[in-house]
């Protein structure tokens, strides 16, 4: 009798006698990235479910991501898988207005220089000590999106996956704080105020729709392993573009985009258990994520500085800094930062081209990255 | 100038894309050298290839998207 009442009562109180001392800590981490979300506003879509799922997944005895757990039947259906990320990029695509980056297809190469920090990082966290695997997926870290990080990631180094989707959407809202004072650490006065001019609708609405052809044939052909990626975002794009098919650009851009972004968000949240989570290594991730935007930034405004010398002077450098994929923030903090220096001065459209680009250049360079892994014989 | 001609003999017979066929024997030339690869190697290769196939792409397509342009080009009346 006493027995199972003993019993009975170790079964209440087994919670926390078998908290382990990681448990509470990221218990406290995964509240403050929901206060990051809920009162910051911070990426609020993916931190909220993150947030509550470090919460979850650090209470123990639970068995949520043991076999049969929830969370785990959620993992391993879409994030395992890489169902989720290709999901959310066609909604991302059938959201996205390519047309400003048609204006002027020469800013593509702008989307280009901000991956560059991408590979810098990886070399950086290779010398650190990462595998090759792991470091690639740090360094994806650099291409400012959250789908593209976590696809890579969960395929190559998914014991990573939480520090390395964490940062991707915290620094990702952290644009408008780092930004600035890079942009104005690259660039001169005048640099900065030189005036674009308006940007004129010269797109047909033929090049509009065959642009997402085009990009995944050619983009497919080049780099096979980054299609899933490439070909997803495209078809979101061409199914807006057709106007053919409303009810599947409106599902994409709400109804499946926000399921899968709970259900992603809250799977991440998942991974962080505090026994994974927490470890040197993590905050090491974190570091050399944001300097990988960092260096996206920095390389993105040089190529812009470069770009200006090559056009006689009618590009202004700042745009470069919209090269990243943190669309839209990015674009308008190039427009803020344009117009402190010149009021008259209307960078947006030109920083939505470049910032359109830089969410083609981020796909594009986990593609390529992909596919060299795969010709040296790495994956 | 070989090893361009090489790789596309071999792009032909396995159909597998250029740019994997081509670092692969490079990466086999290597190898056969040094043994595994090396952090070093393996860095370099990313930097040079990774961000030179990424700005080449993307310059490829921009031409496009311009030769696009100029075929079919934006009417008022759209």
């Amino acid at each position: 009798m006493w027995e199972a009442i003993t019993g009975g009562i170790n079964g209440l109180i087994a919670g926390f006698t078998n908290l382990h001392w990681s448990n509470p800590i990221m218990i406290v981490v995964g509240c403050f990235l929901l206060y990051l979300g809920i009162k910051k506003d911070f990426e609020p879509l993916l931190l909220v479910p993150i947030g509550f799922g470090a919460i979850l997944v650090n209470i123990p005895l639970t068995g949520l991501m043991e076999e049969g757990g929830f969370l785990k039947i959620i993992y391993d259906m879409g994030v395992m898988t890489e169902v989720f990320p290709l999901l959310i990029f066609v909604g991302i695509g059938a959201m996205t207005d390519f047309g400003p980056l048609l204006e002027n297809p020469k800013i593509f190469l702008l989307g280009a220089a901000g991956q560059f920090g991408i590979f810098l990082t990886l070399a950086l966290a290779l010398a650190l000590g990462f595998t090759k695997l792991e470091a690639v997926s740090i360094g994806i870290i650099g291409a400012c999106d959250g789908p593209t990080a976590i696809y890579v990631t969960s395929k190559y180094a998914p014991h990573l996956l939480g520090a390395v989707s964490v940062a991707a959407y915290s620094y990702m809202s952290l644009v408008p704080v780092f930004q600035p004072p890079i942009m104005k650490w690259f660039t001169t006065k005048e640099e900065r105020m030189i005036n674009m001019g308006v940007v004129r609708k010269s797109a047909s609405k033929t090049t509009r729709l065959l642009f997402p052809l085009v990009v995944t044939v050619i983009g497919g052909l080049i780099a096979p392993k980054g299609l899933p990626l490439l070909g997803t975002i495209m078809l979101g794009n061409l199914m807006k573009e057709s106007g053919a098919v409303s009810r599947l650009t409106k599902a994409s851009e709400n109804e499946i985009a926000n399921i899968v972004t709970l259900l992603l968000g809250i799977s991440i949240g998942a991974t962080m258990d505090g026994r994974v989570f927490l470890k040197p290594q993590t905050l090491i991730i974190l570091a050399l994520g944001f300097l990988a935007i960092c260096l996206d930034t920095a390389c993105g405004v040089l190529f812009g500085k470069l770009m200006k010398v090559m056009s006689g002077g009618k590009i202004n450098p700042l745009i470069g800094a919209a090269g990243i994929s943190a669309y839209p923030m990015s674009a308008r903090v190039v427009q803020r930062e344009g117009q402190k220096y010149n009021p008259k001065n209307y960078l947006l459209m030109h920083a939505m081209g470049a910032n359109t680009g830089g969410q083609v250049g981020s796909v594009m360079a986990a593609a390529v990255m992909l596919s060299v892994l795969k010709g040296i014989g790495i994956i | 100038m070989l090893l361009p001609i090489y790789s596309l003999i071999l792009f032909f017979i396995t159909r597998n894309s250029f740019v994997e066929v081509a670092i692969g024997l490079m990466a086999s030339l290597a190898s056969m050298q040094e043994g595994v690869m090396d952090n070093w190697t393996f860095a370099i290769t990313m930097i040079v290839v990774g961000m030179g196939g990424t700005l080449l792409t993307l310059w490829i397509l921009s031409l496009l998207m311009g030769l696009l342009k100029k075929a079919f080009p934006y009417k008022k009346e759209e």
